[in-house]
């Protein structure tokens, strides 16, 4: 009997499971009118659906697809590095004709990017650059060195708009391993003594909720409680940062007294919104749909046999205050408003 | 003379470190850091403390009681994780604040339920049930989400900001929770068995003693406690996070082996035991935090008490033997 009780629970446990794999890939049917050419089969490996932006990814891949005449398949790692490879694998064996990539980790995606140059897939890292870019193709990517740099000349515009003279700041950086992380923390650096900027504390989040709003803690008291601003680097923690801020009796909206001034990045909805409600200066608007339609064109150029420009392409950068907040619709933390 | 023997030997004073080690590496923390740092030992420090080693405190309770039946709960951080992915989906259908929190606690004890049920039936070491389970909760979590974010209602930080004196309300709560759950151990005739089943599942069978039902109930106890951490931690971060759960199950396993659990079973206490480990490591992520060390140094930090507690604990075991 209890063998028996023993094979049923482990039968469901598999087909759980395999109900969880299967919910996590989809594809997209191309559409013909428009190309002249045959469609072309290109997989999405992203990182979440539980993100803002990866799911902006998402749908900037799907309205790619439609316009540039390609076969999408998209599948979701849950924030899984190891599962972000097997499905790679996967894609390779299922004879993909390229492969665009929201990388988890910056290290562990190199052995996936070896296996696709080896099995001869064009490929384009979205975002994150791998540590080891030998084997990527292309990569579609803000410049987020000049990102930072915006971010701290945006903080010095709040803080003059708000009468802060001398400022004094906490940064959150990311995460160390990331080198998109690393690079908003240079720009920050290379431009804060110039700007005037005092950084009291730095934070190293590990995109981690719990990581953040503890570390964060720790650097409130680690500085007396003496700042007035905060750089974020992510909408992605800005609840988090928020929260922490209300639990040390600092949360209050701007242009009252004691308010901390605070740029965030990616103008991600839930950073939209704070914006909106003037808990949050500015952020900085990297837009996740372009990212996705960018990959997407310049692999199916590749496919098509068409040259490649330039490995390196650009995402532009906007910075997003209250006013464009609540003027601009086009940007994907408006597009996005109910998921904040 | 065995390996364990003579590593630390049986003499009163090796014996007495032995077994407060835990004691006398806090006592060496405060004391260290309250020279370096003049912030370390001022109550809004020990308020910080308290408010960061929470939630691990609580995850620790619940992996006390499984480390004492001899087992072992691998799946606490997803089981907090899903708990608090339900308490999201609640707020998402506008149902009231204490309907989220009864809600989560249900579904961290189902999922503590499944746990005791799978243990119980297969009649196996609960490390690769509660291993396929995390994943299960996981997957579970992320349907709940459905492709949305876990934003949190803006009223859920009350659960972690409200004070009372100079500490959140919750950290009274979760200390009160350690208390009670030591005096179940101590005092009900249930504790004693979680005990009898951690030292030997053979004899407490022998003495009459039900041990699938105490299974189910460590497990349920242990999915209460996970549910009570996610509580907590969704409001800290004001999101059910995908981050949420991923290593916390490592601290919760580490706090209370720190506390004097032994992984081979029948040992183990919530409070002092559970309180004080998860307390030394938020102590030691602080006062990092505090002198401003490198970030690469917690890992290393955390490595290095890993090992010692497991050396500890080795010879400990074997000394006993």
């Amino acid at each position: 009997m209890k063998k028996i009780i023993s094979l049923v629970c482990a039968l469901s446990l598999v087909l759980v499971a395999c109900g969880g794999t299967s919910n996590n890939a989809s594809t997209a049917a191309p559409a013909t009118a428009g190309g002249s050419d045959e469609p072309v089969r290109i997989g999405l490996s992203v990182a979440s659906e539980t993100t803002n932006f990866s799911q902006g990814l998402v749908v900037g891949a799907r309205m790619a697809a439609e316009k540039y005449d390609v076969e999408l398949q998209v599948v979701v790692a849950d924030m899984d590095a190891a599962k972000q490879q097997q499905q790679c694998e996967t894609l390779i064996a299922q004879g993909i004709q390229g492969i665009a990539i929201s990388p988890i980790d910056a290290d562990a995606i190199g052995e996936t990017m070896r296996k696709i140059r080896e099995a001869d897939i064009p490929n384009v890292v979205i975002d994150r650059a791998p540590n080891d870019m030998t084997n990527v193709d292309a990569f579609v990517a803000a410049d987020d060195e000049q990102v930072g740099e915006i971010m701290a000349q945006t903080l010095v515009e709040g803080c003059e708009k708000y009468g802060v003279d001398e400022i004094k700041c906490i940064e959150i950086v990311g995460s160390l391993k990331d080198n998109s992380a690393m690079l908003k923390d240079k720009g920050i650096h290379n431009v804060k003594d110039e700007l005037g900027i005092n950084i009291v504390a730095q934070v190293n989040s590990e995109w981690d909720t719990e990581s953040c709003y503890n570390r964060l803690n720790d650097a409130i008291e680690a500085c007396g409680g003496d700042f007035n601003a905060i750089i974020c680097p992510s909408d992605f923690l800005i609840n988090t940062v928020l929260s922490c801020l209300e639990a040390n009796g600092k949360k209050h909206t701007l242009g009252t007294a004691g308010a901390v001034i605070i740029v965030s990045g990616d103008g991600a909805p839930s950073g939209v919104k704070m914006v909106k409600e003037d808990y949050v200066y500015a952020t900085i608007n990297t837009d996740a749909f372009l990212y996705t339609e960018l990959a997407i064109k310049t692999l199916a150029d590749i496919i098509r046999g068409n040259e490649l420009e330039n490995p390196r392409i650009l995402v532009q950068a906007l910075v997003v205050t209250k006013e464009v907040a609540m003027t601009n619709e086009e940007i994907w933390g408006n597009v996005f408003a109910d998921q904040a | 003379m065995d390996k364990g023997k003579s590593l630390l030997g049986r003499n009163p004073t090796k014996s007495f470190l032995q077994n407060n080690v835990i004691y006398i590496i806090l006592i060496g923390y405060f004391v260290i850091f309250s020279f370096i740092t003049p912030r370390f030992f001022t109550i809004s420090n020990l308020s910080n403390v308290l408010r960061s080693g929470s939630v691990t405190m609580l995850l620790a309770v619940g992996m006390v009681f499984t480390l004492i039946a001899g087992h072992i709960d691998i799946s606490m951080g997803m089981n907090m994780f899903m708990s608090a992915t339900f308490a999201c989906f609640c707020g998402r259908m506008g149902a009231p604040m204490p309907v989220m929190v009864l809600g989560a606690i249900a579904v961290g004890m189902l999922g503590g339920l499944l746990n005791g049920l799978l243990v119980g039936f297969l009649d196996t070491y609960a490390m690769l049930p509660t291993m396929a389970t995390q994943f299960l909760f996981r997957s579970i979590g992320l349907t709940i989400l459905g492709k949305r974010t876990g934003i949190m209602p803006a009223d859920w930080s009350s659960i972690s900001t409200v004070k009372l004196g100079p500490f959140p309300l919750f950290v009274y709560i979760a200390v009160s929770l350690a208390l009670l759950a030591q005096v179940f151990l101590n005092e009900t005739k249930t504790g004693r068995r979680i005990f009898a089943l951690g030292d030997n599942q053979k004899t407490a069978i022998e003495k009459g003693i039900h041990v699938f039902r105490i299974k189910i109930t460590v497990f349920v106890i242990s999915g209460f406690m996970a549910a009570l951490a996610g509580l907590v931690l969704s409001s800290q971060a004001m999101e059910a996070s995908t981050s949420i759960g991923i290593t916390s199950h490592t601290y919760a396993i580490l706090a209370a082996v720190l506390g004097g659990a032994s992984l081979h079973g029948a040992k183990g206490t919530a409070f002092p035991g559970a309180f004080v480990g998860a307390m030394l490591i938020a102590l030691m992520s602080n006062a990092l935090g505090l002198t401003g060390a490198s970030p690469y140094l917690y890992q290393i930090v955390y490595a290095i008490v890993i090992l010692v507690v497991y050396v500890l604990d080795t010879a400990k075991h074997k000394e006993n033997l």
